[in-house]
Protein backbone atom coordinates (compact mmCIF):
# COMPACT_ATOMS: atom_id res chain seq x y z
CA UNK A 1 0.00 0.00 0.00
CA UNK A 2 2.91 2.16 0.80
CA UNK A 3 4.15 1.77 -2.87
CA UNK A 4 2.50 4.52 -4.79
CA UNK A 5 1.74 2.04 -7.84
CA UNK A 6 -1.52 2.71 -10.01
CA UNK A 7 -4.29 -0.10 -8.62
CA UNK A 8 -4.03 -1.27 -12.58
CA UNK A 9 -6.23 -4.13 -11.24
CA UNK A 10 -8.86 -1.98 -9.60
CA UNK A 11 -8.66 0.06 -12.33
CA UNK A 12 -9.26 -3.01 -15.15
CA UNK A 13 -12.02 -4.03 -12.82
CA UNK A 14 -13.35 -0.29 -13.56
CA UNK A 15 -12.90 0.08 -17.03
CA UNK A 16 -14.34 -3.98 -17.66
CA UNK A 17 -17.54 -3.24 -15.64
CA UNK A 18 -18.42 0.34 -17.09
CA UNK A 19 -17.79 -1.10 -20.66
CA UNK A 20 -20.36 -3.76 -20.39
CA UNK A 21 -22.51 -0.73 -19.01
CA UNK A 22 -21.66 1.11 -22.04
CA UNK A 23 -21.65 -1.87 -24.61
CA UNK A 24 -25.40 -2.34 -23.49
CA UNK A 25 -26.71 1.02 -23.40
CA UNK A 26 -25.87 1.01 -27.24
CA UNK A 27 -26.98 -2.64 -28.09
CA UNK A 28 -30.19 -2.83 -26.05
CA UNK A 29 -33.38 -0.89 -25.92
CA UNK A 30 -33.04 -0.51 -21.86
CA UNK A 31 -30.72 1.71 -20.71
CA UNK A 32 -29.21 0.78 -17.47
CA UNK A 33 -29.45 3.50 -14.51
CA UNK A 34 -26.02 4.88 -15.42
CA UNK A 35 -24.16 8.01 -15.59
CA UNK A 36 -24.25 10.43 -18.25
CA UNK A 37 -20.43 9.78 -19.35
CA UNK A 38 -20.55 6.06 -19.11
CA UNK A 39 -18.87 6.17 -22.70
CA UNK A 40 -15.77 8.03 -21.28
CA UNK A 41 -13.10 5.12 -20.48
CA UNK A 42 -11.00 5.62 -17.01
CA UNK A 43 -8.33 4.23 -17.93
CA UNK A 44 -6.30 4.31 -21.46
CA UNK A 45 -7.18 0.79 -21.77
CA UNK A 46 -8.72 -2.21 -20.81
CA UNK A 47 -7.55 -4.87 -19.02
CA UNK A 48 -8.29 -7.89 -17.80
CA UNK A 49 -10.46 -8.23 -14.53
CA UNK A 50 -8.36 -9.33 -11.51
CA UNK A 51 -8.09 -12.93 -10.87
CA UNK A 52 -10.37 -13.97 -7.64
CA UNK A 53 -8.75 -16.93 -5.92
CA UNK A 54 -7.88 -16.74 -1.90
CA UNK A 55 -11.81 -16.49 -0.84
CA UNK A 56 -12.32 -13.65 1.71
CA UNK A 57 -15.66 -15.62 1.13
CA UNK A 58 -15.55 -18.51 -1.23
CA UNK A 59 -19.56 -18.33 -2.34
CA UNK A 60 -18.81 -14.62 -2.85
CA UNK A 61 -16.08 -15.16 -5.13
CA UNK A 62 -17.68 -17.95 -7.16
CA UNK A 63 -20.16 -15.52 -7.57
CA UNK A 64 -18.37 -12.34 -7.66
CA UNK A 65 -16.63 -14.28 -10.96
CA UNK A 66 -20.13 -15.65 -12.56
CA UNK A 67 -22.24 -12.35 -11.86
CA UNK A 68 -20.82 -9.59 -14.05
CA UNK A 69 -23.94 -7.62 -13.11
CA UNK A 70 -22.85 -7.29 -9.48
CA UNK A 71 -18.80 -6.46 -10.36
CA UNK A 72 -20.56 -3.62 -12.43
CA UNK A 73 -22.51 -2.29 -9.70
CA UNK A 74 -19.37 -2.42 -7.49
CA UNK A 75 -17.74 -0.47 -9.82
CA UNK A 76 -20.97 1.99 -10.17
CA UNK A 77 -21.13 2.73 -6.78
CA UNK A 78 -17.71 3.02 -5.68
CA UNK A 79 -15.86 4.50 -9.20
CA UNK A 80 -15.56 7.95 -7.06
CA UNK A 81 -13.27 5.94 -4.54
CA UNK A 82 -11.89 3.26 -6.70
CA UNK A 83 -10.59 6.00 -9.14
CA UNK A 84 -8.45 7.74 -6.87
CA UNK A 85 -6.96 4.48 -5.00
CA UNK A 86 -3.24 3.96 -5.52
CA UNK A 87 -3.15 0.43 -3.91
CA UNK A 88 -0.56 -2.66 -5.10
CA UNK A 89 -2.23 -5.49 -6.65
CA UNK A 90 -2.71 -7.99 -3.84
CA UNK A 91 -4.45 -5.15 -1.87
CA UNK A 92 -6.12 -4.33 -4.52
CA UNK A 93 -8.05 -7.69 -5.15
CA UNK A 94 -8.62 -8.10 -1.32
CA UNK A 95 -10.47 -4.72 -1.76
CA UNK A 96 -12.28 -6.22 -4.27
CA UNK A 97 -13.41 -9.14 -2.63
CA UNK A 98 -14.36 -7.56 0.00
CA UNK A 99 -16.84 -5.14 -1.78
CA UNK A 100 -18.41 -7.63 -4.06
CA UNK A 101 -18.96 -9.70 -0.67
CA UNK A 102 -20.72 -6.96 1.02
CA UNK A 103 -23.21 -5.75 -2.18
CA UNK A 104 -23.84 -9.44 -2.60
CA UNK A 105 -24.93 -9.34 1.14
CA UNK A 106 -27.01 -5.53 0.56
CA UNK A 107 -28.37 -7.10 -2.64
CA UNK A 108 -29.73 -10.25 -1.18
CA UNK A 109 -31.49 -7.87 1.45
CA UNK A 110 -32.92 -6.22 -0.89
CA UNK A 111 -34.23 -8.66 -2.92
CA UNK A 112 -35.84 -10.42 0.43
CA UNK A 113 -36.70 -6.88 1.54
CA UNK A 114 -38.94 -7.06 -2.37
CA UNK A 115 -40.37 -10.49 -1.93
CA UNK A 116 -41.99 -9.99 2.13
CA UNK A 117 -42.68 -7.30 4.77
CA UNK A 118 -39.33 -7.21 6.47
CA UNK A 119 -37.63 -3.74 5.59
CA UNK A 120 -33.97 -3.56 3.96
CA UNK A 121 -32.41 -2.13 7.27
CA UNK A 122 -33.87 -5.49 9.20
CA UNK A 123 -32.62 -7.75 7.11
CA UNK A 124 -29.02 -5.98 6.95
CA UNK A 125 -29.18 -5.92 10.82
CA UNK A 126 -29.51 -9.62 10.62
CA UNK A 127 -25.95 -9.69 8.39
CA UNK A 128 -24.82 -6.60 10.49
CA UNK A 129 -21.59 -8.72 11.97
CA UNK A 130 -20.34 -9.81 9.01
CA UNK A 131 -20.65 -6.06 7.37
CA UNK A 132 -19.00 -4.63 10.30
CA UNK A 133 -15.76 -7.37 9.83
CA UNK A 134 -16.22 -6.43 5.89
CA UNK A 135 -16.03 -2.42 6.65
CA UNK A 136 -13.03 -2.98 9.16
CA UNK A 137 -11.07 -4.71 6.59
CA UNK A 138 -11.79 -2.58 4.04
CA UNK A 139 -10.84 0.19 6.07
CA UNK A 140 -7.71 -1.89 7.09
CA UNK A 141 -6.64 -1.58 3.29
CA UNK A 142 -7.42 2.45 3.25
CA UNK A 143 -5.68 6.21 3.83
CA UNK A 144 -7.50 8.14 6.37
CA UNK A 145 -9.32 10.76 3.08
CA UNK A 146 -10.27 7.06 0.99
CA UNK A 147 -11.58 5.39 4.67
CA UNK A 148 -14.11 8.51 4.92
CA UNK A 149 -15.04 8.36 0.75
CA UNK A 150 -15.81 4.44 1.86
CA UNK A 151 -18.02 5.25 5.19
CA UNK A 152 -20.12 7.83 2.85
CA UNK A 153 -20.24 5.48 -0.52
CA UNK A 154 -21.10 2.15 1.22
CA UNK A 155 -24.99 3.08 1.91
CA UNK A 156 -25.18 5.35 -0.63
CA UNK A 157 -27.64 2.38 -2.75
CA UNK A 158 -30.75 4.93 -2.44
CA UNK A 159 -28.79 8.37 -3.08
CA UNK A 160 -27.18 6.60 -5.88
CA UNK A 161 -30.56 5.71 -7.50
CA UNK A 162 -32.00 8.93 -7.25
CA UNK A 163 -28.77 10.64 -8.87
CA UNK A 164 -28.73 8.17 -12.08
CA UNK A 165 -32.68 8.62 -11.92
CA UNK A 166 -32.20 12.19 -12.32
CA UNK A 167 -29.30 11.71 -14.97
CA UNK A 168 -30.70 9.76 -17.16
CA UNK A 169 -34.07 12.16 -17.59
CA UNK A 170 -31.75 15.28 -18.34
CA UNK A 171 -28.89 13.39 -20.77
CA UNK A 172 -30.15 14.62 -23.48
CA UNK A 173 -31.18 18.28 -22.47
CA UNK A 174 -28.53 19.10 -20.21
CA UNK A 175 -26.07 15.98 -19.63
CA UNK A 176 -23.94 16.79 -16.28
CA UNK A 177 -19.53 15.75 -16.50
CA UNK A 178 -18.39 13.30 -13.64
CA UNK A 179 -17.17 16.75 -11.67
CA UNK A 180 -20.66 17.51 -11.11
CA UNK A 181 -22.34 14.10 -10.88
CA UNK A 182 -19.95 14.09 -7.93
CA UNK A 183 -20.55 16.72 -6.35
CA UNK A 184 -23.91 16.38 -6.08
CA UNK A 185 -23.66 13.00 -4.74
CA UNK A 186 -21.35 14.08 -2.35
CA UNK A 187 -23.51 17.06 -1.68
CA UNK A 188 -26.20 14.96 -0.94
CA UNK A 189 -24.74 12.18 1.33
CA UNK A 190 -23.34 15.30 3.47
CA UNK A 191 -26.99 16.36 4.03
CA UNK A 192 -28.17 12.52 4.63
CA UNK A 193 -25.77 12.48 7.32
CA UNK A 194 -27.11 15.49 8.92
CA UNK A 195 -30.82 14.34 8.34
CA UNK A 196 -30.24 11.08 9.85
CA UNK A 197 -29.80 12.53 12.92
CA UNK A 198 -33.65 13.85 13.05
CA UNK A 199 -34.95 10.93 11.93
CA UNK A 200 -33.12 8.93 14.92
CA UNK A 201 -34.66 11.95 17.05
CA UNK A 202 -38.59 11.15 15.88
CA UNK A 203 -39.05 7.67 17.04
CA UNK A 204 -39.17 5.95 13.99
CA UNK A 205 -37.59 2.94 15.49
CA UNK A 206 -40.27 2.18 17.99
CA UNK A 207 -43.40 0.38 17.65
CA UNK A 208 -45.47 2.93 19.38
CA UNK A 209 -46.25 6.23 19.44
CA UNK A 210 -48.33 8.38 21.73
CA UNK A 211 -50.73 11.14 19.92
CA UNK A 212 -48.16 13.64 20.94
CA UNK A 213 -45.09 11.84 19.89
CA UNK A 214 -46.61 11.11 16.86
CA UNK A 215 -47.53 15.01 16.10
CA UNK A 216 -43.81 15.83 17.07
CA UNK A 217 -42.40 13.41 14.90
CA UNK A 218 -44.38 14.36 11.98
CA UNK A 219 -43.27 18.33 12.53
CA UNK A 220 -39.85 17.09 13.31
CA UNK A 221 -39.57 15.23 9.68
CA UNK A 222 -41.12 17.30 7.85
CA UNK A 223 -39.10 20.09 9.27
CA UNK A 224 -35.87 17.98 8.85
CA UNK A 225 -36.71 17.00 5.52
CA UNK A 226 -37.24 20.34 4.12
CA UNK A 227 -33.99 21.71 5.78
CA UNK A 228 -32.29 18.56 3.86
CA UNK A 229 -33.32 19.45 0.42
CA UNK A 230 -32.84 23.33 1.10
CA UNK A 231 -29.09 22.54 2.49
CA UNK A 232 -28.70 20.14 -0.54
CA UNK A 233 -29.72 22.27 -3.32
CA UNK A 234 -27.86 25.71 -1.98
CA UNK A 235 -25.06 23.12 -1.72
CA UNK A 236 -25.51 22.09 -5.79
CA UNK A 237 -26.18 25.51 -7.35
CA UNK A 238 -22.87 26.63 -7.85
CA UNK A 239 -21.58 23.54 -10.06
CA UNK A 240 -24.70 23.02 -11.99
CA UNK A 241 -25.94 25.09 -15.01
CA UNK A 242 -29.09 26.88 -14.59
CA UNK A 243 -31.21 24.55 -16.66
CA UNK A 244 -29.58 21.15 -14.64
CA UNK A 245 -30.12 23.08 -11.26
CA UNK A 246 -34.29 23.44 -12.25
CA UNK A 247 -34.59 20.31 -13.22
CA UNK A 248 -32.78 19.04 -10.23
CA UNK A 249 -34.48 20.76 -7.50
CA UNK A 250 -38.07 19.93 -9.45
CA UNK A 251 -37.04 16.59 -9.36
CA UNK A 252 -35.83 16.31 -6.00
CA UNK A 253 -38.56 18.19 -5.01
CA UNK A 254 -41.04 15.59 -6.18
CA UNK A 255 -38.59 13.06 -4.21
CA UNK A 256 -38.83 14.90 -1.04
CA UNK A 257 -42.78 15.24 -1.26
CA UNK A 258 -42.81 11.66 -1.92
CA UNK A 259 -40.70 10.52 1.10
CA UNK A 260 -42.80 12.79 3.40
CA UNK A 261 -45.55 10.61 2.55
CA UNK A 262 -44.01 7.62 3.31
CA UNK A 263 -42.84 8.61 6.52
CA UNK A 264 -46.07 10.09 7.43
CA UNK A 265 -47.99 6.55 6.61
CA UNK A 266 -44.96 4.92 8.80
CA UNK A 267 -45.48 7.43 11.57
CA UNK A 268 -49.72 6.76 11.28
CA UNK A 269 -48.84 3.25 11.31
CA UNK A 270 -47.18 3.71 14.91
CA UNK B 1 -40.00 30.33 -7.95
CA UNK B 2 -37.50 29.28 -5.05
CA UNK B 3 -39.22 32.28 -2.39
CA UNK B 4 -42.50 29.98 -3.64
CA UNK B 5 -41.40 27.12 -2.71
CA UNK B 6 -39.67 28.77 0.72
CA UNK B 7 -42.67 29.85 1.62
CA UNK B 8 -44.67 26.67 0.96
CA UNK B 9 -42.40 24.73 2.89
CA UNK B 10 -42.58 26.88 5.77
CA UNK B 11 -46.71 27.01 5.18
CA UNK B 12 -45.89 22.81 5.10
CA UNK B 13 -43.69 23.12 8.19
CA UNK B 14 -45.95 24.90 10.38
CA UNK B 15 -49.06 23.06 9.31
CA UNK B 16 -47.18 20.12 10.25
CA UNK B 17 -46.45 21.40 13.66
CA UNK B 18 -49.85 22.11 14.54
CA UNK B 19 -51.35 18.97 13.34
CA UNK B 20 -51.53 15.13 14.25
CA UNK B 21 -51.28 14.18 10.44
CA UNK B 22 -55.61 14.61 9.85
CA UNK B 23 -56.86 15.81 6.90
CA UNK B 24 -57.59 18.92 8.78
CA UNK B 25 -55.11 20.89 11.32
CA UNK B 26 -56.08 20.87 15.00
CA UNK B 27 -58.96 22.55 15.44
CA UNK B 28 -60.43 23.00 12.27
CA UNK B 29 -63.28 21.08 10.67
CA UNK B 30 -63.95 20.00 7.67
CA UNK B 31 -66.41 21.72 5.28
CA UNK B 32 -65.79 19.72 2.12
CA UNK B 33 -63.60 17.63 -0.01
CA UNK B 34 -61.68 18.02 -3.13
CA UNK B 35 -63.75 18.82 -6.14
CA UNK B 36 -66.56 19.87 -4.34
CA UNK B 37 -67.67 23.47 -3.92
CA UNK B 38 -67.79 25.16 -0.66
CA UNK B 39 -68.54 28.68 1.18
CA UNK B 40 -67.75 30.75 4.02
CA UNK B 41 -69.97 33.59 5.33
CA UNK B 42 -67.05 35.95 6.91
CA UNK B 43 -63.37 36.06 5.66
CA UNK B 44 -61.83 32.67 6.81
CA UNK B 45 -58.27 31.07 7.34
CA UNK B 46 -59.52 27.93 5.23
CA UNK B 47 -56.97 25.10 5.33
CA UNK B 48 -56.47 23.02 2.14
CA UNK B 49 -54.47 19.25 2.52
CA UNK B 50 -54.13 15.80 3.99
CA UNK B 51 -52.28 13.54 6.18
CA UNK B 52 -50.88 16.79 7.98
CA UNK B 53 -49.53 18.81 5.00
CA UNK B 54 -51.65 22.05 4.41
CA UNK B 55 -51.98 25.44 2.48
CA UNK B 56 -54.37 28.16 4.23
CA UNK B 57 -55.82 31.10 2.04
CA UNK B 58 -58.38 33.62 3.80
CA UNK B 59 -61.54 33.02 1.90
CA UNK B 60 -64.99 34.56 1.37
CA UNK B 61 -67.99 33.44 0.15
CA UNK B 62 -68.33 30.37 -2.27
CA UNK B 63 -64.74 28.77 -3.44
CA UNK B 64 -63.94 25.42 -5.05
CA UNK B 65 -62.29 23.04 -3.33
CA UNK B 66 -59.28 22.36 -5.73
CA UNK B 67 -55.44 23.28 -5.64
CA UNK B 68 -56.10 26.27 -7.96
CA UNK B 69 -57.58 27.83 -5.38
CA UNK B 70 -55.30 27.63 -3.33
CA UNK B 71 -52.49 27.78 -5.38
CA UNK B 72 -50.24 25.08 -4.68
CA UNK B 73 -51.26 21.62 -4.18
CA UNK B 74 -49.30 20.78 -0.24
CA UNK B 75 -49.49 16.82 -0.94
CA UNK B 76 -49.49 16.03 -4.75
CA UNK B 77 -49.25 11.96 -3.89
CA UNK B 78 -53.07 12.27 -1.79
CA UNK B 79 -55.59 12.64 -3.90
CA UNK B 80 -58.30 12.92 -1.83
CA UNK B 81 -57.89 16.22 0.21
CA UNK B 82 -60.40 18.35 2.32
CA UNK B 83 -60.89 21.97 2.93
CA UNK B 84 -61.30 22.79 6.26
CA UNK B 85 -61.90 25.89 8.67
CA UNK B 86 -61.25 27.04 12.34
CA UNK B 87 -64.12 24.95 14.79
CA UNK B 88 -66.42 27.62 15.11
CA UNK B 89 -66.55 29.37 11.42
CA UNK B 90 -69.31 29.44 9.80
CA UNK B 91 -69.10 27.71 6.63
CA UNK B 92 -70.59 24.45 4.82
CA UNK B 93 -69.94 23.05 1.32
CA UNK B 94 -70.25 19.91 -0.49
CA UNK B 95 -72.64 20.66 -3.27
CA UNK B 96 -71.18 18.54 -5.59
CA UNK B 97 -71.07 14.70 -4.84
CA UNK B 98 -67.59 13.43 -5.05
CA UNK B 99 -67.61 10.54 -7.34
CA UNK B 100 -69.32 7.48 -6.95
CA UNK B 101 -66.22 5.25 -7.14
CA UNK B 102 -62.59 5.94 -7.22
CA UNK B 103 -61.34 9.40 -6.92
CA UNK B 104 -60.92 11.55 -10.23
CA UNK B 105 -58.69 14.44 -9.69
CA UNK B 106 -56.38 15.24 -12.82
CA UNK B 107 -53.32 16.70 -12.59
CA UNK B 108 -52.15 18.81 -9.78
CA UNK B 109 -50.33 21.55 -11.91
CA UNK B 110 -51.53 24.54 -12.23
CA UNK B 111 -51.46 26.23 -15.45
CA UNK B 112 -49.61 29.56 -13.49
CA UNK B 113 -45.99 27.83 -14.22
CA UNK B 114 -43.36 29.83 -15.88
CA UNK B 115 -43.18 29.12 -19.51
CA UNK B 116 -40.58 27.35 -21.58
CA UNK B 117 -40.94 27.53 -25.49
CA UNK B 118 -39.96 24.20 -26.86
CA UNK B 119 -38.52 24.43 -30.00
CA UNK B 120 -36.93 21.04 -30.22
CA UNK B 121 -38.37 17.91 -28.94
CA UNK B 122 -37.04 17.12 -25.63
CA UNK B 123 -35.92 13.33 -25.80
CA UNK B 124 -36.39 11.10 -22.59
CA UNK B 125 -34.38 8.36 -23.50
CA UNK B 126 -34.01 6.79 -19.46
CA UNK B 127 -34.61 7.81 -15.99
CA UNK B 128 -37.16 10.50 -14.94
CA UNK B 129 -37.56 14.05 -16.22
CA UNK B 130 -39.35 16.12 -13.65
CA UNK B 131 -40.63 19.40 -15.36
CA UNK B 132 -41.61 21.00 -11.64
CA UNK B 133 -45.16 21.64 -13.38
CA UNK B 134 -43.35 24.34 -15.52
CA UNK B 135 -45.41 25.12 -18.93
CA UNK B 136 -43.53 23.99 -22.15
CA UNK B 137 -45.21 25.59 -24.79
CA UNK B 138 -44.24 24.14 -28.81
CA UNK B 139 -42.17 26.84 -30.58
CA UNK B 140 -43.46 27.32 -34.28
CA UNK B 141 -40.85 24.82 -35.64
CA UNK B 142 -42.55 21.77 -33.64
CA UNK B 143 -46.27 22.61 -35.32
CA UNK B 144 -49.08 25.18 -34.80
CA UNK B 145 -50.84 23.05 -32.31
CA UNK B 146 -53.82 22.37 -34.88
CA UNK B 147 -55.28 19.61 -36.13
CA UNK B 148 -52.37 19.18 -39.31
CA UNK B 149 -50.39 16.14 -39.55
CA UNK B 150 -46.36 15.97 -38.92
CA UNK B 151 -46.07 17.97 -36.21
CA UNK B 152 -43.77 17.32 -34.09
CA UNK B 153 -43.94 16.36 -30.40
CA UNK B 154 -43.21 18.59 -27.43
CA UNK B 155 -41.68 15.21 -25.63
CA UNK B 156 -40.46 12.43 -26.94
CA UNK B 157 -40.04 9.16 -24.36
CA UNK B 158 -38.26 6.04 -24.77
CA UNK B 159 -37.64 2.22 -23.06
CA UNK B 160 -39.81 2.61 -20.31
CA UNK B 161 -38.26 6.37 -19.27
CA UNK B 162 -40.26 8.72 -17.18
CA UNK B 163 -42.17 12.01 -17.63
CA UNK B 164 -43.45 13.61 -14.62
CA UNK B 165 -44.87 16.69 -13.80
CA UNK B 166 -45.39 18.99 -16.91
CA UNK B 167 -47.78 21.32 -18.38
CA UNK B 168 -48.01 21.32 -21.98
CA UNK B 169 -48.99 24.96 -22.91
CA UNK B 170 -51.28 26.81 -25.22
CA UNK B 171 -49.71 25.12 -28.75
CA UNK B 172 -49.58 21.56 -27.61
CA UNK B 173 -47.79 20.39 -31.40
CA UNK B 174 -47.92 16.77 -31.37
CA UNK B 175 -48.00 16.48 -27.78
CA UNK B 176 -45.97 13.48 -26.53
CA UNK B 177 -44.75 10.52 -28.45
CA UNK B 178 -43.89 7.33 -26.88
CA UNK B 179 -41.45 4.50 -28.11
CA UNK B 180 -41.15 1.63 -26.50
CA UNK B 181 -43.19 2.03 -23.11
CA UNK B 182 -43.32 4.91 -20.98
CA UNK B 183 -44.47 5.90 -17.61
CA UNK B 184 -46.59 9.50 -17.45
CA UNK B 185 -47.06 10.89 -14.37
CA UNK B 186 -48.62 14.26 -13.43
CA UNK B 187 -49.25 15.96 -17.07
CA UNK B 188 -51.67 18.66 -18.05
CA UNK B 189 -52.19 19.57 -21.42
CA UNK B 190 -54.00 23.38 -21.85
CA UNK B 191 -55.14 22.77 -25.17
CA UNK B 192 -54.42 19.30 -26.99
CA UNK B 193 -52.95 20.03 -30.60
CA UNK B 194 -53.03 17.22 -33.41
CA UNK B 195 -52.97 14.37 -30.34
CA UNK B 196 -52.43 14.41 -26.92
CA UNK B 197 -50.06 11.67 -26.85
CA UNK B 198 -49.10 8.90 -29.62
CA UNK B 199 -47.61 5.53 -28.90
CA UNK B 200 -45.44 4.83 -31.76
CA UNK B 201 -43.86 1.48 -31.07
CA UNK B 202 -44.41 -0.85 -29.12
CA UNK B 203 -44.36 -1.50 -24.76
CA UNK B 204 -46.17 -0.63 -22.16
CA UNK B 205 -47.56 2.82 -21.56
CA UNK B 206 -48.18 3.94 -18.15
CA UNK B 207 -50.26 7.16 -17.69
CA UNK B 208 -51.87 8.81 -14.33
CA UNK B 209 -53.12 11.69 -12.90
CA UNK B 210 -53.57 13.62 -16.42
CA UNK B 211 -56.00 16.10 -17.89
CA UNK B 212 -56.34 17.33 -20.74
CA UNK B 213 -58.16 19.99 -22.95
CA UNK B 214 -59.94 20.76 -26.46
CA UNK B 215 -58.47 17.80 -28.53
CA UNK B 216 -60.49 18.44 -31.69
CA UNK B 217 -59.77 14.85 -32.70
CA UNK B 218 -58.16 12.20 -30.54
CA UNK B 219 -56.76 12.55 -26.81
CA UNK B 220 -54.94 9.33 -26.96
CA UNK B 221 -53.19 8.05 -30.52
CA UNK B 222 -52.08 4.24 -30.89
CA UNK B 223 -49.77 3.74 -33.58
CA UNK B 224 -48.86 0.03 -32.45
CA UNK B 225 -48.97 -3.08 -30.87
CA UNK B 226 -49.11 -2.25 -27.52
CA UNK B 227 -50.34 -1.80 -23.86
CA UNK B 228 -51.84 1.20 -22.58
CA UNK B 229 -52.85 1.84 -18.96
CA UNK B 230 -54.54 5.08 -18.03
CA UNK B 231 -55.76 6.02 -14.44
CA UNK B 232 -57.09 9.28 -12.81
CA UNK B 233 -57.62 11.26 -15.64
CA UNK B 234 -59.78 14.02 -16.51
CA UNK B 235 -60.04 14.41 -20.65
CA UNK B 236 -62.56 17.32 -21.59
CA UNK B 237 -64.01 17.90 -25.14
CA UNK B 238 -62.33 15.84 -27.36
CA UNK B 239 -63.66 13.80 -31.05
CA UNK B 240 -62.32 10.67 -29.39
CA UNK B 241 -60.77 9.39 -25.96
CA UNK B 242 -58.61 6.92 -28.00
CA UNK B 243 -58.11 6.42 -31.64
CA UNK B 244 -55.94 3.06 -33.07
CA UNK B 245 -55.01 4.44 -36.06
CA UNK B 246 -57.39 3.69 -39.08
CA UNK B 247 -57.41 0.69 -40.88
CA UNK B 248 -54.67 -1.29 -38.59
CA UNK B 249 -55.22 -4.77 -37.00
CA UNK B 250 -52.76 -5.42 -34.72
CA UNK B 251 -53.29 -6.22 -31.17
CA UNK B 252 -53.92 -2.90 -27.79
CA UNK B 253 -54.54 -3.53 -24.63
CA UNK B 254 -56.50 -0.53 -23.41
CA UNK B 255 -57.25 0.16 -19.69
CA UNK B 256 -59.08 3.22 -18.17
CA UNK B 257 -59.66 3.18 -14.29
CA UNK B 258 -60.57 6.29 -12.78
CA UNK B 259 -61.34 8.86 -15.31
CA UNK B 260 -64.09 11.70 -15.88
CA UNK B 261 -64.56 11.90 -19.70
CA UNK B 262 -66.39 14.59 -20.70
CA UNK B 263 -67.71 16.14 -24.01
CA UNK B 264 -66.67 13.35 -26.20
CA UNK B 265 -68.29 14.44 -29.99
CA UNK B 266 -67.78 10.94 -30.87
CA UNK B 267 -67.41 8.69 -28.45
CA UNK B 268 -64.49 6.95 -25.93
CA UNK B 269 -62.64 4.42 -27.57
CA UNK B 270 -62.42 3.61 -31.63
CA UNK B 271 -60.59 0.89 -33.18
CA UNK B 272 -60.57 -0.99 -36.62
CA UNK B 273 -58.93 -4.12 -35.04
CA UNK B 274 -60.88 -7.22 -33.82
CA UNK B 275 -57.91 -8.09 -31.93
CA UNK B 276 -57.65 -5.28 -29.98
CA UNK B 277 -59.44 -4.78 -26.19
CA UNK B 278 -60.39 -2.14 -23.77
CA UNK B 279 -61.98 -1.53 -20.68
CA UNK B 280 -63.27 1.30 -18.64
CA UNK B 281 -63.72 1.39 -15.06
CA UNK B 282 -64.77 3.22 -12.09
CA UNK B 283 -65.18 6.52 -14.10
CA UNK B 284 -67.25 9.45 -14.75
CA UNK B 285 -68.66 9.97 -17.93
CA UNK B 286 -70.95 13.26 -18.87
CA UNK B 287 -71.84 13.28 -22.80
CA UNK B 288 -68.77 10.69 -23.43
CA UNK B 289 -70.62 9.49 -26.62
CA UNK B 290 -70.38 5.85 -27.32
CA UNK B 291 -67.88 3.94 -24.99
CA UNK B 292 -67.17 1.17 -27.47
CA UNK B 293 -66.77 2.08 -30.92
CA UNK B 294 -65.41 -0.45 -33.89
CA UNK B 295 -64.72 -3.75 -34.01
CA UNK B 296 -62.98 -4.74 -30.49
CA UNK B 297 -61.72 -8.03 -29.69
CA UNK B 298 -63.44 -6.99 -25.99
CA UNK B 299 -64.68 -3.66 -25.04
CA UNK B 300 -65.80 -3.74 -20.89
CA UNK B 301 -67.17 -1.84 -18.74
CA UNK B 302 -67.89 -1.29 -14.72
CA UNK B 303 -68.69 0.78 -12.05
CA UNK B 304 -68.77 3.85 -14.13
CA UNK B 305 -71.29 6.52 -13.48
CA UNK B 306 -73.04 9.36 -15.68
CA UNK B 307 -73.64 12.65 -14.51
Amino acid sequence: MNKPTTLLAVAAFVVTALTMFRDSVVDGVDDPPGPANLSQPMASKPLAAPALEGPVNDEVGKRAQTDSGLAAHVALKYRFLLSELRLDAPTSEKLTKYLLERESITQAAEKESSNGDEDVGDLLRRHQLRLTEIDAGVQALLQAADQANYTALKDSDAEQRRLYDYLGGIRNVAPLDERQERAILEAKLRQKQRYQGVVRDSGLDRDVLSSAEREYAHANLARGLKQYLDDFLVETAPVLTHDQYVLLRSYETTEFTLELDRLQRKINAK
Amino acid sequence: MIQRIFLGGLLIAAASAASAATNRPDGYVTICRIGESCSVSTSTNVAFGASGQFVFKVLTGSFNCAVATFGSDPIPSKSVKECSIPEGSSGGGGSTPPPATGSVTGSSCSTSGSQTTVNETIRVTSGTYDGGCRRFNAGSGLGDGGQSEGQDPVFRVENGATLRNVVIGANGADGIHTYNGAVLDNIYWMNVGEDALTIKSSGTTTVRNIEGYDAEDKFFQVNAASTLNVSNCIIHRAGKALRQNGGTTFKIAVTFDACDINTMREGVFRTDSSSSTARLTNSRLHNAGSVCIGSWASCTQSGNTSY
